[in-house]
């Protein structure tokens, strides 16, 4: 085995909880040393990402995911523990390890909001010292995947929402970095950009074996890109490993809709199937197959009720990661794959 | 060091023309910054109609030392702006530097607003000095020249020193304004007259803690023979420059302990 592309051991970080005071008493104040609190975002996380690697970093909102992005990019310093980033530090070796990552942060752009697109991006190539033949055969493939062209005269502060992070996903790749931070790439873009940036994702990972880290709520996503997940919640991680392997864990329940003739009323559910939800003449009932089948519930239910349809879902993924972050809350402790 | 000078006039360049994209914005401020100057000349031509003299430095004395200190400081805001750090600590904008291959201090100095308004004030300042100093008249030496070129460029490292130091605040307060508006408000008011008239406690701060007196007083003390209302011998304009050094040094690790608890923002 190689050493990993990204290897966190023990991470930590807290940020110092204080309620800022008003007006200049309150701004000395700050100045001194801090009293009272500390906020733990991050607390002993451990994991390791192979070269070439395309891993989901999920959790709810505030559960730390930004944070480990950040301090892997170098932009926070940990508390304590260490990051290795193909053997660098993101701290230590700031410009080394700069070098040889990119970063997306779908809610905030890192191009100049009053240059054009391509003058944005003829900066980078000065500040990342990008060769000639190098960038213009980068920018050719984006100008296919992410059709930059005809966005290359317009001001950054100009661009939609789905077009400017084209545009940054373009200027985090443009040095042909070896690991990439995508966090919330996705986030309020439209179903066909998502789906190109998507495409573009995996092209890359696969084309030219970039390390992908990409944090995300949008489980479509990390159905079609991850092999791997990480969930983290309140900082801690509550599961590391595989997709299928998660939903064979905890996501032994289906679902049957059933639309019946007159409106619900009083339905009586053999063990393992409980209801769910209802809407008029509509019941989502919830059931355990390995304790019940599906066949013996649905024979139930018509012995009861007349039925003019019937749906059979499997669980959507968000539900099990929902699932997974209401037990983990409750237990307190960390599934293994 | 030759690849951060080409990145810091990469970075200018690309600032002064997205200045350029709105002309209307510097057109104004040309207006505006040569009404607050002009208002600034009647302002102490009236004072010292009244009073004769302050401090018994005359009128033109007083107006070349305002004009070297509006010339450092619009060297400084042209060169190393630092009043954006505030809002870029709160609003998380030294990420994009941060993940940069640059060291992040000359990124986040070189990369800032530009405003080609700058430049008829500069030339104003310029053409004032050449005024007073006929009018005063002061007789050059080279020994003059020098020191007062020195003296010049010092007080730009020093103002950038203290004013990078007190930027830097806005680290540990996370919030606008405040101290980091204190410093040039008080740079400000201070440097218009010559220091020694607001008694030898404050010459002395503002000489020896808050080096203030580097900027304008000591260099023009220094060509107007007026060593005698400074602290020391006047030939100490030559030291300008270290000290604004040794400033710059403080600024330089005020910034790195200040990036140790920067928080980003949002997400």
């Amino acid at each position: 085995m190689s050493q990993p592309a990204i290897k966190v051991c023990s991470l930590r970080k807290e940020f110092a909880a204080r309620a800022s005071a008003s007006g200049f008493v309150g701004a000395i104040r700050s100045l001194l040393p801090a009293r009272g609190q500390s906020f733990v975002a991050v607390d002993e996380l451990n994991f390791d990402i192979r070269e070439g690697g395309i891993v989901g970093l999920l959790g709810p909102n505030g559960a730390g995911k930004s944070t480990v992005v950040k301090m892997l990019t170098g932009i926070l310093y940990p508390t304590a523990g260490s990051i290795r980033i193909h053997g660098l530090d993101p701290i230590q070796d700031r410009v080394a390890n700069a070098r040889q990552m990119g970063v997306v942060f779908g809610q905030r752009t890192q191009l100049w909001w009053d240059l054009p697109v391509g003058d944005s991006l003829d900066m980078l190539r000065r500040i990342y010292d990008i060769p000639d033949d190098h960038y213009r055969a980068n920018i050719k493939i984006f100008n296919d995947v992410l059709e930059l062209d005809e966005l290359r005269e317009v001001p950054v502060r100009r661009l939609s929402l789905g077009q400017r992070v084209r545009c940054d996903i373009a200027a985090a790749l443009l040095h042909s970095p070896r690991v990439v931070y995508l966090d919330e790439p996705t986030v309020g873009v439209d179903v066909t950009a998502r789906q190109r940036i998507r495409d573009f994702i995996r092209r890359i990972n696969k084309e030219q074996g970039v390390t992908v880290l990409l944090t995300t709520h949008e489980m479509a996503d990390v159905e079609r890109l991850c092999e791997r997940i990480i969930v983290i919640d309140h900082g801690r991680l509550r599961y590391d490993g595989d997709l299928s392997t998660l939903r064979r864990r905890l996501g032994s329940v289906r679902e049957l809709v059933v639309d019946f003739a007159d409106p619900v009323g009083v339905l009586a559910l053999p063990d393992g199937a409980s209801l769910a939800r209802v809407s008029g003449r509509r019941a989502w009932i919830e059931f355990d197959p390995e304790q019940l089948g599906a066949p013996k519930l649905i024979g139930e239910i018509q012995v009861q009720r007349d039925v003019s349809d019937l749906t059979l879902r499997e669980p959507e993924i968000e539900q099990i990661i929902n699932r997974l972050y209401t037990e983990g809350r409750e237990t307190q402790g960390t599934l293994s794959p | 060091m030759t690849r951060h000078l080409r990145l810091y006039v990469a970075l200018m360049s690309m600032n002064l023309r997205v200045g350029w994209q709105f002309p209307g914005q510097t057109i104004f401020r040309v207006g505006l910054t040569a009404l607050f100057e002009g208002l600034q000349l009647v302002f102490l031509w009236v004072v010292l109609d009244h009073f004769g003299s302050v401090g018994d430095w005359t009128f033109w004395e007083v107006v070349m030392l305002l004009a070297l200190r509006d010339l450092a400081h619009i060297v400084y805001s042209q060169l190393f702006w630092t009043g954006g750090l505030d809002t870029a600590v709160i609003r998380g904008e030294l990420d994009k530097l941060l993940i940069r291959p640059v060291n992040p201090l000359v990124h986040f100095l070189a990369d800032h607003e530009q405003s080609l308004a700058r430049l008829p004030s500069a030339l104003f300042a310029i053409a004032l000095i050449v005024i007073a100093s006929w009018q005063i008249p002061i007789e050059w030496t080279l020994l003059k020249v020098l020191g007062f070129a020195i003296g010049f460029g010092g007080g730009v490292l020093i103002w950038t020193g203290v004013q990078l130091l007190g930027a830097c605040l806005a680290f540990w307060t996370k919030r606008e304004d405040t101290l980091t508006v204190f410093i040039p408000w008080a740079a400000d008011t201070f440097t218009q007259y010559p220091l020694h008239i607001y008694g030898p406690v404050v010459l002395a701060t503002l000489t020896f803690v808050i080096p203030f007196a580097f900027i304008n007083f000591v260099p023009v003390a220094f060509v107007l023979d007026r060593g005698g209302d400074l602290l020391f011998n006047p030939l100490f304009v030559f030291v300008s420059p270290a000290i604004g050094a040794f400033f710059l040094g403080l600024g330089g690790m005020a910034w790195y302990r200040g990036l140790r608890v920067y928080e980003s923002a949002g997400t």
